[in-house]
């Protein structure tokens, strides 16, 4: 009978979670999302954003971006999706250097659990326009969170705040609604050493060391 | 020049508010004059006048009793409409409230008004038009049947006011010493708003009567850039009534729903405002303006 070890494999990068890769994944799950007239609640938006009317000026469009990309060509574009990562921590749960084992080979291993967040800042002219923006995005987090996790083999994601609507003063005038996103993962590695683990240690090779071939 | 001098307003929020008018000297008419007080409670939005009490017969004064302003913005304005006996009708400026002047600080205000279009001839002057921002139309369909929040800022039908038409026709306003425009896009310092350019705001200056107000908007003839009103700040006051005042002027990002309002004029008005040609009109601008 074949070993089955229902090993899930993530669908991440092999390298695994990192800033400008966890950054993306937001800006690409958002833009899918709102990719679809079929995947959006609000009938407002769906009209908006795939109405059968000309659309020259691309004042139907909705932007979405990291907040550290500089786009001049769509500056202070009205409603917007701006994701930005927030810190990251480590779980401490294990021992001082997190070493969790020690392979065949007699390498250490080492097993980090990470958590972070990212938040995403649904920004519109309007009060009730960014309210129903903001219900759009954590909605759809908050739903499709648990397959997200499965899928990209992590060990938490889910929606963790909807913030208070805030009153962005620009030109015009604004709002925004922060929702933060949770995510957990852990990071496991081994550290090869160059030098061949020593087998075993004669006490007759110590002795020698301090009293030369005398002490026989 | 129509019949009517002036108009004074003797204001009170809550208490009878008198509006009296004098008559030009070389208007004689032997006929009944039948005089209707109307009221405004948003400036001079056009279609919002509406009748205070009965009309009045061979008298210079009327009598509103009602409170009509509960907030705190002064935007209640009064005008009277004359109806002659042959049903000839003649309709007066419109009055402000915010303070009664003296004859002498009502011609100083006149004279500073008049003065401050021909100053435009400077070269920190600019053409342009005002759109007033409707407050009492007809919801628009993209609002929030309960909140009225506005859920579509690019809706075509109300440009995102909430209000069907969104705003009225174009009237020519002139700002001048507009200040130099900044361009410093960039990436928001707090991470929270993406690619920012919030140099783009302009002071500038304008006739105060009638008042522009927060989010109403300014069309720039020569460039076509439309600046939201972001702040008014009165520069010079006569009894507390605002002359000139400063305005702070947010150009709308041009994806705005803004940019497809129609100015509501036609081309060759518009043509003529642009090159300067009907700059002698200027003070028909404000004509209809009384102080």
């Amino acid at each position: 009978m074949p070993e089955d070890r229902r090993f899930r494999q993530s669908n991440f990068c092999s390298l695994g979670p990192r800033p400008q890769l966890m950054t993306g994944l937001f800006i690409s799950l958002i833009r899918q999302h709102f990719a679809s007239p079929d995947n959006i609640d609000s009938s407002i938006f769906r009209e908006r954003l795939f109405s059968d009317a000309p659309d020259p000026d691309g004042s139907g469009q909705l932007l979405i971006e990291d907040a550290t990309v500089w786009t001049p060509l769509r500056a202070q574009k009205r409603p917007g999706i701006v994701v930005k990562r927030n810190a990251w921590q480590h779980e401490k749960h294990f021992t001082l250097d997190s070493a969790s084992g020690v392979d065949e080979f007699g390498n250490i291993q080492y097993t980090k659990l990470m958590r972070g967040s990212h938040t995403i800042f649904c920004i519109g002219r309007e009060g009730g326009e960014t309210e129903v923006l903001a219900a759009e995005v954590y909605r759809f987090f908050m739903h499709f969170g648990m397959i997200f996790r499965h899928y990209f083999g992590l060990l938490m994601f889910e929606l963790l705040e909807i913030g208070a609507p805030a009153f962005v003063e620009e030109a015009p005038d604004c709002y925004a609604v922060p929702i933060t996103i949770g995510y957990g993962w852990s990071e496991s590695w081994t550290v090869q050493e160059n030098i061949a683990t020593l087998k075993d240690v004669r006490l007759s090779d110590v002795f020698r060391t301090y009293y030369g071939n005398d002490y026989e | 020049m129509g019949p009517f001098h002036r108009i004074s307003v003797d204001y009170m929020v809550v208490g009878t508010t008198r509006v009296s008018w004098d008559l030009v000297p070389s208007f004689v008419e032997p006929m009944v004059m039948k005089f209707q007080l109307q009221v405004n409670v948003n400036a001079d939005e056009p279609d919002a006048w509406v009748n205070v009490g009965a009309p009045v017969i061979n008298q210079l004064y009327a009598l509103d009793t009602k409170q009509r302003q509960f907030g705190r913005g002064l935007r209640i304005t009064y005008r009277v409409v004359m109806t002659l006996s042959d049903s000839t009708t003649h309709i007066s400026d419109n009055a402000q409230v915010f303070g009664n002047l003296t004859k002498h600080q009502w011609l100083s205000a006149k004279a500073i008004v008049r003065r401050a279009p021909l100053k435009a001839k400077s070269m920190h002057s600019f053409e342009g038009w005002l759109l007033k921002r409707r407050l009492q139309s007809a919801y628009c369909g993209c609002i929030d049947p309960i909140t009225k929040g506005v859920l579509n800022s690019n809706c075509a039908a109300c440009a995102g006011t909430g209000r069907l038409q969104g705003y009225w026709n174009a009237a020519p306003l002139q700002v001048f010493d507009i200040s130099p425009e900044g361009e410093d896009t960039r990436v928001d310092k707090q991470l929270s708003r993406g690619t920012v350019n919030d140099a783009a705001v302009v002071q500038g200056r304008c006739v105060g009567i009638p008042l522009p107000m927060r989010k109403d908007v300014w069309v720039d003839a020569h460039s076509g850039r439309r600046y939201y009103i972001e702040g008014v700040n009165p520069e010079n006051e006569i009894n507390r009534v605002p002359i000139l005042v400063g305005l702070k002027l947010g150009l709308a990002p041009f994806s705005d729903a803004i940019y497809s309002v129609p100015i509501g004029l036609d081309d060759g008005t518009i043509a003529a405002q642009r090159s300067g040609q009907i700059v002698s009109d200027k003070q028909t601008v404000w004509r209809n303006q009384s102080i």
